[in-house]
């Protein structure tokens, strides 16, 4: 399952929809809205997609992720709109034979959503400014065509 | 030719606008187009500086060549998760 959604994301229903009898693990990741940044409280995030390119990134992604891993199942989950404190933006699940391909399964899917998927947040800081992110320098690699790299590594 | 460049995020804001219109020469290359981006809405000229670009819903390169009718967009980096 691969959605964008700007409906309240139930992680256990996304958990469900990995699961397999080949599996012998199953890891579920959960990334929701942290109040404090340092000393810089967040109100709430805000995110926006580009939605078509979005989903074809993600698919990109899972299909990637199935050339380097033995996966059974893999669903990713991204929520746009307003996310409150505590409340989930994104959710991955990945079932495999193994436990230690889905640990790392979900964790590279994860890493490289975060800089090939065009999906932006904006922090509502609690003294009241709006800030798009866009990260610079060493935060961000350059993206690159995952079908032009397929094979590569 | 005419070509639309869809704008994100700070670059929607900033421009105060979901879309840009361009009349450029064919055989555009993204580097050039962001250059002319950067010369007629000069408030978006830092942050093109640090955006990638996508054709067709796939991240270009410099050398790409845009065309007219190419789903164009300006992508900011990103920040999901």
């Amino acid at each position: 399952m691969i959605s964008i959604t700007s409906d309240a994301i139930d992680p256990l229903e996304v958990l469900e929809s990995v699961k397999s009898n080949q599996a012998g693990a199953s890891v579920l990741f959960v990334g929701s809205t942290r109040q404090f940044t340092g000393e810089k409280e967040t109100l709430q995030l805000e995110y926006e997609c580009y939605e078509s390119m979005a989903i074809a990134k993600i698919q990109q992604l899972v299909d990637a992720a199935g050339d380097k891993w033995n996966i059974e199942q893999c669903s990713v989950v991204h929520r746009i709109g307003v996310v409150g404190l505590g409340e989930s933006s994104i959710v991955v699940a990945v079932s495999t034979g193994h436990r230690k391909e889905s640990f790392e399964a979900a964790a590279w899917l994860v890493d490289e959503l975060k800089i090939q998927v065009p999906i932006w947040k904006k922090e509502f800081w609690a003294d009241g400014k709006t800030e798009w992110v866009h990260p610079s320098g060493d935060q961000r690699r350059i993206p690159k065509n995952l079908n032009a790299s397929r094979g590569a590594s | 030719m005419k070509i639309q460049i869809k704008l994100f995020a700070a670059a929607r804001e900033i421009s105060e606008r979901g879309e840009l219109e361009l009349e450029v020469a064919e055989g555009l290359s993204v580097k050039d187009m962001k250059l002319k981006i950067s010369a007629e809405h000069p408030k978006l000229s830092e942050l093109i500086l640090r955006s990638a670009v996508s054709l067709n819903r796939e991240f270009a390169t410099d050398e790409s060549v845009v065309h007219e009718k190419d789903e164009i967009a300006l992508i900011p980096p990103v920040s999901g998760g």
